[in-house]
């Protein structure tokens, strides 16, 4: 189609400012999905995103929307994940529009993530239309609201519309604010072929579907696409545009979002912002902002049934088909048997592939501590990368240990900077640089391991500024640190599915916290169970679990012996879902407390 | 480890009928004595049904109850008699009955002899009278000491004791004077169980209200060790968590129900076991008798081991003895792959004081025994 009337644009949002709603409103008033198909919140398919209202990965669809001038256009939303985890996708996605709707809730005003969006759009040069939404409400304060988009986010409040998602009131403004002031995709038709690749889906018939969005040339069915960073070629088979399902077109030409079919086995072959050109007629370079994404958590997933070994096995491979950024090999620990070492972008996306082994493919898991990438260096001038504690060398032979750094960049109102800061320099962090952006809000650079901040340092930083703080972050390289492993002796057995690398000076308190979590994890046994972190053959924190010492009951009722049987059993059956180091049960819970696991405060 | 499916099988008889029910007893008992005679009927009708089927021989017969003590010496006369007639019951078969202090005179203990019955097992429960009062029993301390006496000149050479401890209020040398006193008595047998609340019962209801208290953890092993240790000085063997007995008089026809051995069980709640099988009668004394005035089998139910099963029982039977567990036979049986696995929790387990081997036997310390629940559970 021409380019003129088309428009792709996204929205963002503080979280809980009503961006699906709305989505939801517009893509029901132009009618892309007829209404008996409507459910809340359409654009988050998975159930997963629809339990944890967040969306996980992108989505797109295509809006027909006829201007009050009657000229017909093409809307295209593109959708954008909400977690730091997805910042890549995010600005992928991003790329591919010239605009975005910038939502302001009514009630709660301009919030951390508000502003935070804010920057995104501006780093993309976007067109940036505000809208204040929830207007219905009653406690909806429009002029304190427009008084903050003035204030707080730079932009006109005489630009700003008036929404409801919820009632629909301001959605026809809305979408032709969207004709009016959104530009059109610029771009060459007839030029050499370049599409951005900012998600891809994996269909069990049709293999990848890649959703991209066309900057300049054509592709239609029958062309052999290659694709810069993987080198591929592949052979198309459909092209087409994002309604409630996909749908069929001859070509897709610059400007235009959709998606394109090739017979490819697995979205690891698609990465998001890869550049897909003709193989016969290449483009002479890639778009730009390619970035391999690659995983900075590591942790493994063993079954906690290890019976179950095969169903693991079968159910990470099928899970890798649709999430190319999950990374997995197989790892064998002593105490928890066959499993696999998998890397993740973060803390977020682990769980979220835990929980969707266990609830997709009803598996029960086992999932040891995360940890980063560190460097060793060896005596002899070998580095090896690890990232798995088991893998951890000796330490006679390590010349020096390094770990990766990210440089963090803090936006938060001045009233809460003590806080902040205490925050940073308990987590190793270095101040490189303040500046007072306006006059009530400061602009923090730290220098932090990647460790310290993989836990609940946005969490924790969230809370000390009432959710004000605005935290993004680079990766800055590695850095020299000193660093132990720490093992976890289980009544003088170490199980090594728990031990863990640290700074030197954070070892003590982090094992600490770990005996203090298994000792209240793991049910009290026939005898005393010593609970130990050690360093080499250094103890540094011991916790004791007590034996329970009388159970057995006196009689077997004489020859009711089922009876008795059939009470224990109950017992075995609770037993279950707990793993044998040496002669201690120790519960699945164990596992998964020290998984959480911050540095104890003081 | 072979279950004892070849050897000789055990006959155990209910008698549910007592004076009253004990408070904290929530066995299958019947109050209504008139009833006696129509259980006796029924349990000849229970055998004939058998007769031909069972084929095997005993070589022990219990009385179990309620208070078998409570029938009358010709009545049991005439059943041993019909039982003697319906299967073949070993000459020198060990023949117990249950009987509660007061309940028989020298010349009913005399007939009892005369008749056969060659273990007696006493309801002693305690040599203090408080202690009687508490438990609900009908006899006092004098009771018990003539009924041993009694049963000792009738002509037995076999007697148990039967003791409860872990009393609420009471102190643990309260506890080791009933010992003292029971080894003075100087029975074959002692079998002392510590009180257990069964759901259901008056004590369990006391204790929820808060009248009555279980001893602690750490009290109830200092119960349980001092038990041993006190019946180990006055010369009894603990050969199985409540059971105690001086060299040759372990309970032959209790060892079958540990060991895997056949029994067949008549009258009301009675289990049966014959490996993989094991089933049991209609609890309650009505429906028992409707169904064999009827006609019908009084089988309430029953069940096949299979081989889980049977390896579980295996295990937590035999940890809670003095044999312990023939482990290389068991795994044998059960399983190379399993004695691979096991091994380190059961090397833990002798490190940590609970178990030691004896030669391939594994077996239970008391501080194991204490805690063979679980172990069982740890080990299934």
């Amino acid at each position: 189609m021409p380019i003129e009337p088309i428009r792709n644009f996204s929205i963002i949002a503080h979280i809980d400012h009503g961006k699906s709603t709305l989505a939801d409103r517009l893509i029901q008033i132009t009618k892309a999905i007829p209404e008996r198909l409507m459910q809340d919140q359409v654009l988050d398919t998975m159930d997963l995103e629809r339990e944890r209202g967040i969306t996980i990965k992108s989505q797109a669809i295509a809006l027909s929307y006829r201007s009050r001038s009657g000229q017909e256009f093409v809307l295209n939303l593109i959708d954008t994940p909400g977690h730091a985890d997805f910042t890549y996708e995010v600005s992928r996605a991003l790329t591919s529009c010239e605009g975005v709707l910038l939502l302001v809730d009514a009630c709660q005003g301009v919030q951390a993530q508000t502003i935070s969006n804010l920057y995104l759009a501006l780093e993309h040069d976007l067109e940036i239309i505000p809208v204040i939404n929830k207007v219905d409400k009653p406690t909806a304060n429009i002029e304190r609201t427009r008084e903050q988009i003035l204030t707080e986010l730079g932009l006109d409040p005489d630009a700003a519309l008036l929404a409801s998602g919820k009632t629909g009131q301001g959605v026809e403004d809305i979408l032709e604010a969207i004709v009016q002031r959104i530009p059109p995709p610029q771009g060459d038709r007839a030029a050499p072929l370049t599409a951005l690749i900012f998600d891809s889906k994996y269909n069990a018939y049709r293999g990848a579907v890649i959703y991209c969005r066309v900057f300049d040339g054509e592709v239609r069915a029958g062309d052999t696409i290659k694709l810069f960073y993987s080198t591929n070629t592949y052979r198309v088979e459909e092209v087409g545009v994002f309604k409630i399902d996909l749908i069929k077109r001859e070509s897709l030409g610059a400007g235009e979002v959709g998606y394109i079919i090739a017979g490819i086995k697995s979205v690891s072959e698609t990465r998001v912002g890869d550049t897909i050109t003709l193989a016969e007629r290449p483009a002479p370079k890639p778009l730009p902002g390619y970035r391999e994404v690659l995983p900075v958590v590591f942790s493994s997933i063993y079954p906690t049934n290890t019976a179950e070994y095969d169903l693991l096995v079968d159910s990470l491979a099928k899970l890798q088909l649709n999430d190319a950024s999950l990374q997995y090999q197989k790892d064998t620990s002593s105490s928890l048997g066959s499993g696999f070492r998998c890397g993740f972008l973060g803390l977020l996306h682990l769980e979220i592939v835990q929980e969707r082994l266990e609830r997709e493919f009803k598996l029960d898991l086992i999932t040891t501590a995360p940890s980063v990438k560190y460097r060793v260096h060896l005596k002899g001038g070998k580095v090896l990368e690890i990232d798995n504690p088991l893998n951890y060398p000796d330490p006679s032979k390590i010349e020096k240990t390094e770990e990766p750094y990210i440089r963090a960049q803090i936006l938060v109102p001045e009233k809460y900077l003590g806080g902040i800061i205490t925050h940073c320099l308990e987590h190793r962090g270095l101040n490189q640089k303040m500046n007072y952006s306006s006059p009530k809000r400061v602009e923090l650079y730290y220098d932090l391991p990647l460790a310290e901040i993989l836990f609940e340092f946005y969490d924790q930083l969230k809370s000390l500024s009432q959710g004000y703080a605005t935290f993004s972050y680079e990766p800055i390289g590695y850095q020299e640190s000193s660093l132990v492993k720490v093992d976890v002796l289980v009544n003088g057995e170490r199980v090594d599915a728990l031990s863990f690398i640290a700074h030197r000076d954070r070892a003590e308190s982090k094992a600490r916290g770990i005996c203090e979590r298994l000792k209240k994890t793991i049910p009290r046994q026939q005898f005393q169970i010593p609970i130990q972190g050690a360093i080499g053959s250094r103890i540094i924190a011991r916790e004791t679990i007590s034996a329970y010492r009388k159970d057995v009951t006196a009689k077997c009722y004489g020859g009711d012996i089922t009876r008795k049987r059939k009470l224990l059993e109950r017992q075995k059956e609770g037993k279950k879902r707990m793993k044998m180091v040496g002669s201690v049960e120790i519960p699945q819970e164990a596992f998964l407390s020290v998984l959480r696991t911050s540095p104890v405060k003081e | 480890m072979k279950w004892k499916a070849e050897s000789k099988a055990g006959l155990y008889l209910h008698v549910p009928f007592c004076r009253k029910r004990c408070p904290f007893c929530d066995f299958a008992i019947s109050c209504d004595l008139s009833k006696a005679s129509a259980w006796e009927e029924a349990i000849g009708r229970e055998a004939a049904r058998w007769a031909g089927a069972w084929g095997q021989p005993f070589d022990t017969v219990y009385f179990g109850g309620g208070t078998p003590s409570l029938l009358e010496p010709e009545r049991l006369e005439r059943i041993l008699g019909r039982l003697r007639a319906t299967f073949e019951i070993d000459g020198q078969a060990e023949v117990t009955l249950e009987a509660n202090p007061g309940t028989l005179g020298p010349a009913g203990l005399s007939r009892l002899f005369e008749i056969g019955v060659n273990r007696l097992s006493l309801g002693v429960q305690s040599f203090d009278e408080g202690d009687l009062i508490l438990l609900g029993r009908e006899h006092g301390v004098a009771d018990s000491l003539n009924a041993f006496r009694w049963a000792r000149q009738a002509g037995f050479r076999n007697q148990v004791i039967d003791l409860i401890y872990g009393l609420p209020g009471r102190s643990a040398e309260h506890w080791r004077e009933q010992l003292r006193r029971a080894i003075e008595l100087g029975p074959e047998h002692i079998s002392a169980y510590m009180l257990t609340y069964e759901p259901g019962t008056a004590f369990t209801r006391r204790k929820e209200r808060g009248e009555f208290r279980e001893p602690p953890e750490g009290e109830a092993l200092e119960l349980f060790l001092m038990t041993r240790e006190e019946l180990e000085k006055g010369g009894y063997e603990h050969y199985e968590i409540s059971s105690f007995a001086r060299p040759g008089f372990q309970s032959r026809h209790n060892r079958k129900y540990w060991e895997g051995a056949p029994y067949l069980g008549l009258g009301p709640s009675a289990h049966s076991f014959r490996d993989p099988e094991r089933f049991w009668n209609y609890p309650r004394l009505k429906d028992y008798l409707d169904a064999l005035a009827a006609g019908r089998s009084p089988i309430a139910g029953g069940e096949i081991l299979s081989r889980e099963e049977k390896r579980f029982e295996q295990l937590f039977l035999g940890l809670r003895t003095s044999r312990g567990l023939e482990l290389e036979e068991f795994y044998k049986e059960f399983g190379e792959g399993e004695a691979a696995r096991q091994r380190p929790v059961l090397e833990g387990l002798v490190e940590s004081g609970l178990a030691v081997w004896i030669g391939s036997r594994f077996r239970l310390t008391a501080r194991g025994l204490a805690v063979a629940d679980g172990l069982a559970v740890k080990l299934a």
